[in-house]
């Protein structure tokens, strides 16, 4: 359940078109590299502008300048940013956790520790919003995963989305 | 302006003049369209992936792109193996194919398949167009595609109705919107002069070059020339790269890898600088990475720049069209006046090597031996400049061994994908690019049954292609590797149920001829020569001939196999096997 901690976040502007999502994927799969997380999004509505992915990936330097070469090759890949230094970008991941009442009392204390907000609250579940970086969202679900309440614990999360800071 | 009607005004804009292809249901408008004009000249070949070899076999004898026209479902799926084979070897062609209509998108549909999901992989880009309003723009950008930066495979999927219904035709110079490749390099680049600084300096260099050189054009090829006479560097080429460079020259060391002589494999292993200029240091090009060239400094001038510390570690990376790297060194190793340091050390050790003769072989008894053929073909024919193809084995080593090539676009070869059955339709696409040229597929036993069938096409046409079979009953390099690697195990490499390609030959209207014995070889090559039509030439070789030198399971260049030293099988181990 522990996810590595990401070295590299891969920022690609690449046309907002059919297929595109599937080439950059495919290029992973085909030379073996590995995706801990991808988001995309286009950047407006109607698909003229392109669309943002962000990927985070591991590997060494030499892996990483591969990776980063064969996406460009792709036709409607217009640039692709390694974001990977921290200090360089703002990071952002938003976690969904849904709970059972009756384990409202054994995170109580986890939780405090953290910035959250209930969303959804009913008889049977209640669910919290998390956005933080992604370190805090696994410092959190490792948390989680400690409690006994473990079963009775459902969670969602985004992937993460960067911006580099200049 | 229909959308079929757009594909053929796209091709005439594009200056396409002759396309391959094989008709079918999906795409029915655009061959009604093609049937209203004369302009483009189809072809129609007898299975969809020799009309993809036409158009690799087109496109590499002219430098144009080539054009497959085909049906949606099991026309397209026939295309793959071409459209891979293009990928890999960097050749320029576009690929239409019907689909069924936008409303049967994704519904099984008959002869439906997820066009642009299964070549994804094996194109350089794919478009499936929804809408007629975006075709003529998609049909310009994928010849853009297709023949910038590294060229490379593209496929159109057009669906049917798109193909009837009508929108307004943009010509090329009005599409916008293409990605461009600005990959040139000025002459005073720090790099240049970095390059120039060590090749000066050199003791023991050397010039490895690819099918990026032949990419780039004629121009390119005779930049290379007069860079590697100025310079006095020795220089061997790829597979790919072969007829870049003139093979009679002095200079020239011969094709190196698996099968490269002796002397090119051991130049690039002492080496102390490599200047590697459009080659991707293939598996079959370095052996045993961790022994490739372990002395030298590398300098690495690529159009791709994936290409670029892939597989080796280089010293100076330039990302460039090599015409334009090529240029630039040339021009500034002159302006600035450099000389090469004194070569004669390196030479005269170079000089040994070869005169080791490693493709030195005894024709001595009545049995034709392969090399013999292949040998003789070239003495006989080379004062016509024919276009030469292959299949994939071992003739195709000995063809390039011992064919040589004096100019680009001459030589044709499934290099990167090892494609058997390409060879003898992309002769058909070599002569239709090249009408008055002498064009002959070097092929073998295995790999001429794989796409025979366009015999029928060639006949058709009254294409003059000469398929001239080195014969041995075998399925020779899995014969050579089973020897050699596997403990004589000959499982299913012997070519039981020959069929009498004589025969086979007049069954289509062809030509047929066989040479069965040393002495007929010569008769039989001019009859082959001048017949103007088809012809099968059948030419019964020795079968036990191994293709030498070899270099063996990830060895490394120092380690090659000679023909006159007793090759006893190689101990081998499982990991070993794996690494061939």
């Amino acid at each position: 359940m522990i996810r590595p901690t990401q070295e590299h976040l891969l920022s690609i502007l690449a046309d907002n078109e059919v297929g595109t999502l599937a080439r950059i994927v495919g290029t992973f799969a085909a030379r073996g590299y590995n995706i801990e997380s991808i988001t995309a999004g286009g950047l407006d509505d109607d698909q003229k502008k392109p669309s943002r992915i962000i990927i985070a990936t591991e590997g060494t330097p030499a892996v990483i300048e591969q990776i980063k070469a064969q996406l460009t090759r792709i036709v409607t890949v217009h640039s692709v940013d390694n974001l990977s230094r921290h200090e360089e970008c703002i990071e952002r991941e938003l976690l969904l956790i849904k709970i059972k009442p009756k384990c409202r009392k054994a995170l109580a204390a986890l939780l405090e520790r953290f910035e959250y907000r209930i969303i959804e609250q009913d008889s049977d579940w209640i669910t919290y919003e998390l956005v933080s970086s992604q370190l805090t969202v696994n410092a959190f679900l490792d948390a989680t995963q400690n409690t006994e309440a473990a079963e009775d614990v459902d969670f969602v999360r985004t992937g993460i989305i960067a911006l580099r800071k200049h | 302006m229909a959308g079929a009607q757009m594909v053929i005004q796209a091709l005439v804009d594009q200056g396409v003049d002759t396309i391959f292809g094989y008709p079918g249901g999906a795409i029915l408008p655009v061959y009604d369209a093609l049937f209203h004009q004369e302009q483009v000249h189809h072809i129609l070949v007898r299975h969809e992936q020799a009309a993809a070899h036409a158009a690799e076999g087109y496109a590499r004898s002219s430098g144009r792109v080539g054009v497959a026209l085909v049906t949606s479902g099991p026309g397209v799926t026939n295309t793959v193996t071409g459209l891979t084979d293009a990928l890999l070897d960097s050749i320029p062609i576009v690929c239409i194919c019907g689909q069924v209509a936008t409303h049967l998108l994704g519904t099984d549909a008959f002869q439906e398949a997820d066009t642009t999901g299964i070549t994804r992989a094996c194109t350089k880009h794919n478009y499936l167009v929804r809408n007629v309003d975006q075709l003529s723009e998609v049909l310009h950008q994928a010849f853009h595609v297709a023949r910038s930066g590294r060229p490379g495979p593209v496929l159109i999927d057009l669906p049917k109705d798109v193909q009837v219904a009508r929108g307004k035709y943009l010509r090329p110079e009005e599409v916008s919107h293409y990605k461009h490749y600005p990959y040139s390099v000025p002459a005073n680049d720090p790099k240049i002069d970095q390059a120039l600084e060590w090749m000066a300096q050199a003791q023991r260099p050397i010039f490895y070059t690819g099918g990026g050189v032949i990419n780039a054009g004629p121009q390119a090829c005779e930049l290379l020339r007069n860079l590697v006479h100025a310079t006095g560097f020795p220089i061997t080429n790829t597979l790919m790269g072969l007829g870049a460079y003139p093979a009679s020259d002095r200079q020239f060391l011969g094709m190196l890898g698996m099968h490269g002589t002796y002397e090119a494999n051991l130049t690039m292993y002492h080496c102390d600088l490599m200047i590697a200029v459009g080659a991707r240091f293939d598996d079959r090009v370095t052996g045993k990475l961790s022994e490739f060239s372990p002395h030298s400094k590398k300098i690495h001038i690529d159009v791709d720049p994936s290409q670029i510390n892939k597989i080796v570690h280089v010293d100076l990376g330039i990302t460039a069209d090599a015409s334009c790297a090529l240029e630039a060194l040339l021009e500034s190793w002159k302006h600035q006046g450099r000389r090469p340091s004194d070569l004669r050390p390196w030479w005269s050790r170079i000089e040994q090597w070869r005169s080791r003769q490693c493709l030195a072989f005894k024709q001595v008894s009545d049995t034709i031996k392969p090399q013999y053929a292949i040998q003789r073909l070239y003495e006989k024919t080379r004062h016509q400049d024919p276009i030469i193809t292959t299949e994939v084995g071992q003739h195709q080593m000995w063809a390039a061994q011992y064919f040589g090539f004096e100019r680009p676009n001459r030589w044709l070869t499934s290099g990167g994908l090892g494609t058997m059955g390409y060879g003898f339709p992309a002769a058909i696409g070599a002569q239709l690019a090249n009408p008055e040229a002498l064009v002959i597929d070097i092929a073998g036993d295995g790999s001429i049954l794989m796409n025979l069938q366009e015999l029928s096409t060639a006949v058709q046409y009254r294409l003059p292609v000469k398929i001239f079979i080195i014969n041995n009953r075998w399925l020779g390099m899995v014969r050579q590797w089973q020897e050699l690697v596997h403990g004589g195990r000959y499982s299913q490499s012997y070519s039981e149920a020959l069929p009498d390609f004589v025969k086979l030959a007049e069954a289509y209207g062809a030509l047929g001829l066989r040479a069965t014995k040393a002495l007929e070889l010569d008769r039989v090559i001019d009859q082959m020569v001048a017949y103007d039509g088809p012809v099968v030439a059948d030419i019964w070789v020795d079968p036990n001939q191994n293709c030498y030198p070899m270099i063996h399971s990830g060895a490394p260049h120092y380690q090659m196999l000679l023909e006159d030293e007793s090759n006893e099988p190689v101990q081998t181990t499982e990991v070993g096997r794996a690494m061939l």
